[in-house]
C-alpha cells in the first residue's frame, strides 16, 4: 500500500469515495474477522462488517487522528459487534446439541481461511483447527467472546478494554481471566480437535 | 485451595499485568506446582490459539457492497439487507406503531366524542375521576384499532417537518451563541465545510466541535500540565512570587468586511495602539477585468499583540466587520517553564562547583579535563536559557490570526432573512405545539369517557393472558 491511512482519510474527508474504497479493501480482512469470529456464522459477519464500514464513514469527520486509524476502525467494530450483541442477546445462546450454523459444515469457507503453512496436509490440518477454534468460540457467552476477541485477536490493552467496556482495569482481567479459562476447559475437553500437545494431553488425564 | 487463587492469577500473568508480589507469589508457587504449570501452558496454548488464528477473508465484493450502501445513505439507515437495519427498523418501527396508535386512538376519539357516543351520557364529576386512572390503562386498548391507520392525523408529519426546519436554522445558531459571538444564524453558511457527501450530520457536529476545543482547551491545559511534573510543583511552592501561568496563547478569527482597505488600517491602528506588531500579511485581489461591483478582496495577516490584552484586542477587532469564525487555543507551558529554571539553577551550581575545582586544579591535564565538563555544563544552561526565552517571548505576546473577507453588504441583509425563516418556523411550531395540546386535552376527555368501556376490556385482557401463561407454563420441561 503506497499511499498511508492518513492521506486517505484526508482524501476521504473531502469525499472521494475511491479512497474510502481503498481503506475497505485494505481492512476488510480484518474487520470481517473480528465480526466473523465473533458471531461464527457468514451473514451475521457479512453484515456486520459492513454496518462498522458505514459506521466509520458516517463518523470520518469526527476522527481526529488521537489513536491509530488501525485502532479506532477496531473500536468502531468492536462498538458494532457489541450492540449487536445487546440486540440479540437472547438469540445468540447456542446450546450445545444445537450450535447452529457451522462456519466449516458448507466448502464455501475452504476458500476463505488463509493460512500461512505450505503443504496442503498442513493446510487441511489447520483449518480444522480453525473451524474446531470457532465452533468452540461459539459456546462461549457472548461477553467472554467479545473480550477474548479484543484481547487476542484486535490486541487491545487492558486499559484499552476497560476504557471500552467502561469497567475497572480490575474487572478486565478477572473477565479475561475466566474468558480464557472457559475457553481452555472447552479445547481441553476436545484436546484431540486441536493438537494439544502430547505432554498435555498425557497430563490432563492425571488431573 | 492456594492452587485454585494462583489459577485465577495466570490469565493476568501471562498478560504480565500483575504487580511485584502477585507475580513472585506465583512464580514461587510454579516452581513447586506442576499442575499449575501444566495450567499455564494450557492457557499459553489457548492465547496462542486465539492469537494465532487465521485471518478469515471478507467474501468476494464485500468493498463493492459497503460503497454501494455508503452511496445511498438511506439505504445505509434504513437496511434493506442490513441485519442492523433491522434492528433499527425494528426499534423505531415500535415507536412509530405506537405514535400512530396513539394519533389514531385520539383522532378517533375526537371524532366519537364529538358526535356524542359517550361523553354526553357523562357528568363533569365523573370525567374527572375517570381521568387518571384511564389514561394509564387506555393505550393498549387502542392498539387494534390504531394498527391499519397509517397516518390519520396528518398534522403530525407536519408538525415534525416545522420541528426539523427549526433545529436546521436553530443548530448552528445556538452554538454561535454559546460561543459568545456577535454573529447571527444567518452567518452559518461561512461556517460550513466541505464535506463528505452523505455525512451532513456528522459533519454538523464536527463544526461545532471544531469551535468548542478553543474554549475548553485553556482551562483543560493548565489542570493537567499544572500538577503532571512534580518538579513545576515544587518550585512553585518554594518561590511562590514567581509563580505566574505562562500561557501561549493563539487564535483565528474570520472577519467580514465591506469596507476593506478601512478595515484594514484599522487593525494596523488597534494593533499599533496595543503595542504589537503585525507578524506577516497577505492580500489578494480580484483578478484584472472584473467589473468593479464584483470586485472582491480577502487578506490575512497575523498580529501579535501583549497576551494579557488579547481578549481587549479582540473586542476591538469585532468593531472592524462581522466576526463569523472564532478560536482560540491556549497551551499552558508553566509547567515545562518553572521545571526548566530549574534545572538551570541545578546546572548553574553545578557550574559553580566545577570553577572551584579548577581553582584547585594541579597540572594541565586536570585543567583541560575540568574545562571539558565546564563546556558542556555551560552548553545546557545556553539550551535552556534560549527555550525559556522563546517560552517567556510566545506567552507574553499572543497570536492572532485575522482573515478579512470583502463582502457586499447585501450578504448582511440575508440575516433579518434567515431570522424570518426561523421566525415563521419558529410560530409553526407553536402553533403546531398548541394545536397539540388541544389535541391531547381533547384526547383526554376523550379516554376518560371511555374509561368503564376500558376498564371492562382491561379485566379481560388481563384474565386472558393470565390464562395463557398458566397454560404455558404448566407442562413440564416446556422451556
Amino acid at each position: 500500500m503506497l499511499i498511508s491511512d492518513d492521506d486517505l482519510l484526508s482524501q476521504c474527508r473531502t469525499g472521494d469515495r475511491d479512497a474510502f474504497q481503498a481503506l475497505v479493501e485494505k481492512y476488510q480482512h480484518k474487520v470481517y474477522t473480528i465480526a466473523y469470529r465473533f458471531v461464527g456464522n457468514e451473514a451475521d459477519a457479512n453484515d456486520l462488517a459492513q454496518e462498522a464500514f458505514i459506521k466509520v464513514y458516517q463518523k470520518l469527520s469526527t476522527f481526529r487522528g488521537e489513536s491509530s486509524f488501525l485502532t479506532w476502525l477496531y473500536h468502531i467494530t468492536a462498538n458494532t459487534c457489541r450492540d449487536e450483541l445487546r440486540k440479540r442477546q437472547n438469540k445468540w445462546t447456542v446450546s450445545l446439541d444445537n450450535p447452529g450454523p457451522q462456519p466449516g459444515d458448507g466448502t464455501a469457507r475452504v476458500e476463505g481461511v488463509r493460512s500461512t503453512m505450505a503443504g496442503p496436509e498442513e493446510v487441511a490440518v489447520a483449518r480444522e483447527v480453525q473451524r474446531n477454534l470457532q465452533r468452540v468460540l461459539n459456546q462461549l457467552p457472548a461477553e467472554q467472546k467479545l473480550i477474548l476477541i479484543m484481547r487476542e485477536i484486535q490486541g487491545f490493552s487492558y486499559e484499552e478494554i476497560a476504557q471500552q467496556l467502561e469497567c475497572s482495569l480490575g474487572t478486565v482481567k478477572s473477565r479475561l481471566s475466566r474468558a480464557r479459562a472457559a475457553l481452555k476447559d472447552l479445547v481441553v475437553a476436545n484436546a484431540e480437535l486441536f493438537g494439544l500437545p502430547g505432554q498435555v494431553n498425557a497430563l490432563k488425564g492425571r488431573g | 485451595m492456594r492452587c485454585q487463587e494462583i489459577r485465577e492469577l495466570l490469565s493476568p500473568y501471562y498478560d504480565n499485568m500483575l504487580d511485584e508480589t502477585q507475580r513472585i507469589r506465583v512464580e514461587q508457587h510454579l516452581q513447586g506446582c506442576e499442575q499449575c504449570r501444566q495450567e499455564l501452558e494450557e492457557l499459553k496454548f489457548v492465547i496462542e490459539l486465539m492469537q494465532g488464528s487465521a485471518e478469515v477473508l471478507a467474501p468476494e465484493g464485500f468493498s463493492r457492497k459497503v460503497m454501494a450502501r455508503v452511496a445511498s445513505p438511506s439505504a445505509a439507515e434504513v437496511g434493506a439487507n442490513g441485519s442492523a437495519g433491522q434492528g433499527w427498523l425494528r426499534r423505531w418501527g415500535r415507536v412509530a406503531a405506537v405514535a400512530a396508535m396513539l394519533v389514531a386512538a385520539v383522532v378517533i376519539g375526537i371524532e366519537v366524542n364529538e358526535k356524542g357516543y359517550f361523553a354526553s351520557n357523562l357528568s363533569p364529576l365523573s370525567v374527572q375521576k375517570a381521568d387518571k386512572s384511564q389514561s394509564q390503562v387506555g393505550m393498549p386498548e387502542v392498539s387494534p384499532a390504531g394498527d391499519e391507520g397509517d397516518n390519520p392525523a396528518g398534522k403530525v408529519p407536519a408538525m415534525l417537518k416545522e420541528a426539523k426546519n427549526k433545529m436546521a436554522t436553530d443548530g448552528p445558531g445556538g452554538h454561535i451563541a454559546s460561543n459568545s459571538m456577535p454573529a447571527g444564524p444567518g452567518v452559518q453558511y461561512d461556517m460550513a465545510q466541505p464535506s463528505v457527501a452523505g455525512a451532513p450530520q456528522a459533519l454538523g457536529s464536527s463544526a461545532q466541535e471544531r469551535l468548542m476545543p478553543g474554549e475548553a482547551r485553556g482551562p483543560m491545559a493548565s489542570g493537567g500540565m499544572g500538577s503532571k511534573t512534580e518538579g513545576g510543583k515544587e518550585l512553585q511552592r518554594k518561590d511562590n512570587a514567581a509563580v505566574e501561568r505562562k500561557l501561549i496563547t493563539n487564535g483565528r478569527v474570520q472577519v467580514e468586511v465591506t469596507d476593506f482597505d478601512s478595515a484594514y488600517s484599522g487593525i494596523i491602528k488597534t494593533v499599533e495602539k496595543f503595542r504589537g506588531y503585525v507578524e506577516n500579511s497577505t492580500f489578494s485581489n480580484s483578478p484584472q477585468g472584473t467589473p468593479p461591483e464584483e470586485q472582491y478582496r480577502s487578506g490575512r495577516l497575523t498580529v501579535r499583540v501583549p497576551a494579557g490584552q488579547f481578549n481587549a484586542f479582540l473586542e476591538e477587532i469585532k468593531k472592524v466587520g462581522t466576526v463569523v469564525f472564532r478560536e482560540m487555543r491556549s497551551q499552558d507551558v508553566s509547567a515545562e517553564f518553572y521545571d526548566t529554571q530549574a534545572r538551570i539553577r541545578n546546572w548553574k551550581q553545578q557550574e559553580a562547583r566545577l570553577l572551584e575545582i579548577l581553582k584547585q586544579a594541579k597540572n594541565v591535564d586536570e585543567i583541560l579535563r575540568v574545562e571539558g565538563e565546564l563546556q558542556r555544563v555551560r552548553q545546557e544552561v545556553e539550551i535552556m536559557e534560549g527555550r525559556i526565552k522563546t517560552m517567556g517571548n510566545l506567552s507574553e505576546m499572543a497570536a492572532l490570526e485575522v482573515e478579512l473577507t470583502q463582502v457586499k453588504s447585501k450578504k448582511v441583509i440575508q440575516v433579518p432573512e434567515g431570522k424570518n425563516v426561523f421566525q415563521r418556523s419558529a410560530e409553526a411550531f407553536i402553533g403546531t405545539v398548541n394545536d397539540l395540546l388541544a389535541l391531547l386535552e381533547k384526547s383526554v376527555v376523550f379516554l376518560g369517557g371511555l374509561a368503564p368501556v376500558l376498564i371492562v376490556l382491561a379485566v379481560a385482557v388481563g384474565l386472558f393472558l393470565t390464562f395463557r401463561h398458566r397454560k404455558r407454563g404448566n407442562p413440564p420441561g416446556g422451556e
